[in-house]
Order: structure tokens, then C-alpha cells, then sequence
């Protein structure tokens, strides 16, 4: 396992800036669409497709799993409360569900690779595991 | 764990930001344009009179689902909010001066994909509200969304509320608080 410089947050920061500008413009050019909130179901399916691509582009990234963390809530706070796509949810409480949100599927999905990964080629398991862990954090998210 | 490996991720959460934020501000305008015309032109489509203009009346009553009232010639559009299975739905009803429900539209919800989402599609579902004073009731005068018995009611309680606040009644209490 190599030590890596973060670059985990670098490509959720890109998810996320890009699903806040594809809200922005459908909000923009189609106001009465019925759009995805910006709920903590997305923040996951955001926090699953930043670590898939890194799992493809990088796999076997080991990272400071705090700081990382922190950085995922200051990312799920900052931007969308810059593009104005969160509604009235204060600025801390999407942080906090973000850091949460995302610690804990990066912890689950590095794990589950972990495990799964034992054969020369295991191409979909990345993908695989990332929408299985879609649907069960969907599943749970929508007990609360 | 070195100080620089934190330079890339802050630069590009930062560098995501402004460009969001600059984005933003220059669609703002734009997309309150948008938005107000596209209201405008749907609401003139909920009342029979067929209005182009509406002015939006302050409510200070103690209806929490009742969030927005735009008067037009000929009656009101109420925008009206109800707890659904799976989160908050958003309708606008259209209700005559005398209290006859004459245009329903969902406008927000979380509801489950083919199932309560089905509120939004289903006209012959919507339909059943159009002609109503705030009397609509499932399982008497409408007939439920199949597999969405909550999402069902809560659209009712929504209709009941807007038509409720013109004809004055009370659609908090009794046999209509649950929509049935």
C-alpha cells in the first residue's frame, strides 16, 4: 500500500462541484423541474463515485482517513451552500452529515475491496461494491 | 502525513467553490426570471378564468401545511406542503372564490419511484380532486395510488388545506385530518 497525498478529496471535489453546477443550470434553464435534492442519499452516491474513480485510477491508495474526513465535510459544506443548491439547511449540519457520509462509505468501501479484490482481475468489483453500497445506504437512509 | 499533501484537496475545494460561486451570482437573475415566468404560465392553466396575473397575499394563519397564496381574478393557487412516505410533498392547487378545487400540481417531492412518485403522472388520480371543496376523502370520493396509500392521503390532506383556507373550514380536525 503507497501513502497518498489526498487525492481522494481532489476528485470528490470535482463530483461534487459538478453535481452542484448540473443543479444550478437545470434550476436555471428548467425552474419547474422536480430536480434530486441535495440530500445525504446524494451525498453518498457522490462519495461512491469519487472513490470509484479513484479505485480504478489508483487502487490500493492507503489515506489519513481523519483528515480526509474532515476535508469531505468541508467540501459537502462549502459548495453547496456557494452554488445555493442545499435549500435552508444550514451550512454546519451539511457539513457534519457530509463528513459523516462520507467517512463512513469510504471506510466501508475500501474494506469491502479489501476483501473482494483476491482475483488477477476483478474489473467490475469496484463498480459492483459501490452500487451495492448505493442501495443498502439508500435502504437505510430512507428509515430515518 | 505531510503539511503540502493537504495543498492539493484545499486548493481544488476552494477553486471549486469560486467558480460555483461566480456561477452562481451570474445565474441568479436569470433563473428568478425563469422561474417566475414558468410559474406564471403554469398557474394560468389552475384556475378556470384562465388569469396571467397574480399577486402573492400574505398568510398568517396557523394552517402550517398552507406556505405560499397567490390571488388571481377568480380565485386563489396555493402552494401547500404535506409529510409523504418518504419526505415533504409540494403541491399547487388552484381553488375558485367559492372553494371548488379547479387545479392540482405536484411541484416537489421524495416520493418512492413508481410508486408514491406516481402523483406527479397520474392524472386520473389528480383528476379526482377537480371538482372537490375540501371534502375529498381516500377510499370515498378518491380512490388511492396503488402501493401509495400514504402518498395518496397526503395529497388529499394537501388539496383539503388549500380548499379549506378559502372556504374558511377547519381541515385540521375530525374525519379529514388523515385524508380519509
Amino acid at each position: 500500500m503507497k501513502k497518498n497525498a489526498l487525492k481522494l478529496n481532489v476528485l470528490l471535489a470535482v463530483a461534487v462541484g459538478v453535481a452542484c453546477l448540473v443543479l444550478m443550470l437545470a434550476e436555471t434553464l428548467a425552474p419547474m423541474a422536480i430536480m434530486p435534492r441535495f440530500d445525504l442519499t446524494m451525498m453518498l452516491g457522490l462519495s461512491l463515485a469519487a472513490l470509484t474513480v479513484e479505485a480504478y485510477w489508483k487502487p490500493g491508495q492507503r489515506y489519513p482517513w481523519p483528515i480526509a474526513t474532515v476535508l469531505g465535510g468541508v467540501t459537502f459544506a462549502l459548495l453547496p451552500w456557494c452554488a445555493g443548491v442545499a435549500g435552508a439547511v444550514p451550512v454546519w449540519t451539511l457539513g457534519l452529515c457530509g463528513a459523516a457520509v462520507f467517512g463512513i462509505a469510504a471506510l466501508l468501501y475500501s474494506s469491502i475491496l479489501e476483501r473482494i479484490a483476491s482475483g488477477s482481475s476483478p474489473r467490475l468489483a469496484p463498480a459492483g461494491s459501490a452500487l451495492l453500497l448505493f442501495l443498502a445506504g439508500q435502504f437505510l437512509i430512507g428509515l430515518f | 502525513m505531510k503539511t503540502k499533501d493537504l495543498i492539493a484537496p484545499i486548493a481544488a475545494i476552494l477553486a471549486a467553490a469560486a467558480v460555483l460561486l461566480a456561477a452562481s451570482n451570474l445565474l441568479r437573475p436569470v433563473a428568478e426570471q425563469r422561474e417566475a415566468d414558468s410559474r406564471a404560465e403554469i398557474m394560468s392553466y389552475m384556475l378556470p378564468t384562465r388569469p396571467t396575473s397574480f399577486s402573492e397575499e400574505t398568510y398568517d394563519g396557523e394552517d402550517e401545511s398552507i406556505r405560499r397564496i397567490f390571488k388571481a381574478e377568480g380565485g386563489y393557487v396555493i402552494e401547500v406542503s404535506a409529510a409523504g412516505y418518504a419526505g415533504e410533498l409540494v403541491l399547487w392547487v388552484g381553488v375558485t372564490e367559492d372553494g371548488t378545487v379547479s387545479g392540482v400540481t405536484v411541484r416537489d417531492h421524495a416520493e418512492t419511484f413508481g410508486l408514491g412518485g406516481q402523483a406527479q403522472h397520474d392524472a386520473e388520480f389528480l383528476w379526482q380532486f377537480l371538482g372537490t371543496n375540501g371534502d375529498a376523502a381516500v377510499g370515498e370520493n378518491v380512490d388511492a395510488l396503488t402501493g401509495a396509500t400514504v402518498t395518496s392521503k397526503a395529497v388529499t390532506r394537501a388539496v383539503n388545506a388549500a380548499a379549506g383556507w378559502v372556504t374558511g373550514a377547519d381541515v385540521s380536525s375530525g374525519a379529514t385530518e388523515w385524508g380519509g
